[in-house]
């Protein structure tokens, strides 16, 4: 029996009416950052031009923050593989077979832009909005975990279709990816294939919000396992995020890429400082190592997004077909090393951030 | 039983395939440490100074175009098209660009493809009206803008050509309240700031000119903007009393 489990009876009487969730930093932060709640915020400032100034310096300082965040948070993932205990033994192809795979298919990408280029474009446009719901999933469970309340297999299946609402949506939508990647035009812009793809589009935003309402009224009510109201949070944000905000708007599209990449730094601080911290050799105090690791991931970020691009200009090539092909290649091996390093259950790290103990 | 004995030499299988993996990862990381050193060095080399920040896939065409040179703006904007056509904010962007860089028969190439793919998309409106507005057709630019606004109020592209164009017939009135309302839906547009700057210079505004060449300059401080912004400092600094 787990400790949740023995004390049962008196938290049933005790526990309030709304499951918050148990913070890792503290209920401020965790809601704001790891939940998203800043975002909202910031996006309907931005929405409802109330306060043009504050658009003015975001665009001002756009891509400084976006290094600060989203750059880092894609190096993140790299820099978390490689310091993993086990990681090169665990992982043979992930550590050391898919970097030269990628710098191949970079080159070849370039090389064959028509052929491969832009495929390999469409193919990051179309992953990315699963990524993104990916996380809000993983965001979710991993705050029910914590709470100490156990979702069974077709309890996640739910929830998992509800954070998976918003990347139906933006595959059926998303220019230049998804559906309009995979169908040739002639097929979409046929009448009747438009009105399906319409019809299905605003049922997937409907299901976007809808879903994860439900489902959280639905364990409210029915004395099963509570989804604790940051992960509602969390699965909102993204649909938001996704559904809400027209996908592919530069500034608005920025933006969302900074608050995810910080949800996601949060996270992986998390982990990463809970793992040095348990080492019987640390000397070091928590906030040492969540700065080492965040310095890593900017300097990286930095090399990848801003410096590697200008290799290929130095070999003749265009900047902006070496950023975008830089910018695919990168987006792909960050969802392919992501999907590996966050292996919800199996991952020992992830079973350390889970546990409510702090 | 005799398929289990294996010469002396033969390496096992899982050996071989560590020994591949380890010569791979030294392979991409030795190609990964020279492409940014070469990065680095093409910067350094050509720009004398670290690369800045910056993502944005046509900055180098547009810094190209405003120092005037059109080749290597029309480079960028091609290679723009070859990794991106299916975007077409992305594909009407560089389409206008073309033009701008004086490729005409490459800008119209593009417009008619975007057309093509997007028949009646009120963008293509606006972009052939940016076009227009580029080769001096201020009418034919204005008709095609007004097209792209009446299916979508919403276009700040569409304002902001019209005003351009109402600049260059000299009508100040229209021009500055097609800037106020791209203003109003978009208020980081630099380029609108600058020529909103420009209608108050013109109408005998200096200070409030001053105001809008200094949010321009934030946003996107080109060397014509700076110098509208020095011009406009000085005028409003003479008409004080």
């Amino acid at each position: 029996m787990t400790a949740v489990g023995a004390t049962a009876p008196v938290t049933a009487l005790r526990r309030p009416a709304v499951d918050p969730g148990q913070p890792f930093v503290g209920f401020t932060f965790d809601y704001l950052v790891i939940g998203g709640g800043f975002s909202l915020f910031v996006l309907a400032l931005l929405h409802s031009a109330a306060m043009p100034s504050v658009s003015v310096f975001l665009k001002e300082h756009l891509w400084t923050f976006v290094l600060l965040s989203n750059s880092a948070h894609f190096a993140g993932s790299t820099v978390r593989l490689y310091t993993r205990p086990g990681s090169f033994r665990d992982l043979p192809f992930l550590t050391m077979g898919l970097p030269l795979v990628s710098l191949i298919v970079l080159g070849l990408g370039l090389v064959f832009p028509g052929a491969l280029g832009q495929n390999l474009l469409s193919l990051y446009l179309t992953w990315s909005p699963y990524h993104y719901s990916a996380q809000a999933y993983g965001i979710a469970v991993l705050y029910c975990y914590r709470s100490g309340t156990p979702w069974d297999e077709g309890e996640k299946r739910w929830l998992r279709l509800a954070c998976f609402a918003p990347f139906l949506y933006s595959f059926l939508t998303i220019p230049g990816g998804g559906l309009a990647w995979l169908m040739p035009a002639a097929v979409l812009a046929d009448p009747a294939a438009a009105a399906v793809r319409g019809f299905a589009a605003s049922a997937a935003q409907v299901a976007s919000f809808a879903g994860p309402l439900a489902l959280f009224v639905r364990h409210q009510a029915g004395g099963r396992a509570r989804l604790p109201l940051i992960s509602l949070l969390a699965v909102l944000t993204n649909a938001v995020w996704l559904v809400m905000l027209s996908y592919q708007v530069a500034m608005v599209l920025a933006v969302i890429a900074i608050f995810h990449g910080l949800q996601y730094l949060a996270i992986l601080n998390i982990v990463h400082v809970k793992e040095r911290m348990k080492r019987p050799d640390n000397r070091a105090p928590a906030w040492r190592h969540a700065a080492g690791f965040y310095a890593l991931c900017l300097g990286l970020g930095y090399l990848l997004f801003q410096v590697w691009p200008h290799a290929f200009v130095l070999a003749g090539f265009s900047y902006a077909e070496s950023l975008l092909m830089v910018v695919s290649v990168i987006n792909i091996h960050h969802f392919i090393v992501d999907a590996f390093i966050w292996r919800l259950r199996r991952d020992p790290s992830y079973a350390a951030a889970a546990s409510a103990a702090q | 039983m005799g398929r289990d004995l294996l010469p002396m030499s033969t390496v096992p299988p899982a050996l071989r395939a560590e020994s591949l993996y380890r010569l791979a990862f030294r392979l991409g990381l030795l190609i990964a440490v020279g492409c940014l050193v070469a990065g680095l060095v093409q910067v350094a080399v050509s720009e004398r100074r670290l690369p800045g920040l910056e993502m944005d896939p046509l900055v180098r065409a547009r810094d190209a175009l405003a120092r005037g040179e059109k080749a290597a703006a029309a480079r960028e904007y091609r290679g723009m098209v070859a990794v991106n056509s299916r975007d077409l904010d992305l594909l009407l962007q560089s389409a206008e660009g073309l033009v701008k860089a004086g490729d005409v028969a490459g800008g119209a190439e593009l417009i008619g493809r975007a057309w093509a793919q997007h028949p009646g998309d009120p963008r293509v409106h606006t972009a052939l009206g940016w076009a227009l507005y580029w080769t001096k057709k201020y009418d034919e630019a204005a008709s095609h803008f007004d097209t792209a606004l009446r299916a979508d109020p919403r276009d700040f592209r569409a304002h902001a050509g019209l005003a351009e164009v109402r600049l260059e017939q000299q009508r100040y009135p229209e021009a500055e309240a097609a800037l106020v309302r791209v203003m109003a839906l978009d208020p980081t547009n630099g380029s609108a700031h600058n020529s909103l700057g420009v209608a108050y210079a013109l109408t005998g505004r200096p200070q409030k000119a001053v105001e809008e060449f200094a949010i321009a300059a934030r946003l996107s401080p080109t060397p014509d903007i700076l110098a509208n912004l020095e011009r406009a400092r000085a005028e409003a600094a003479r008409s004080r009393p």
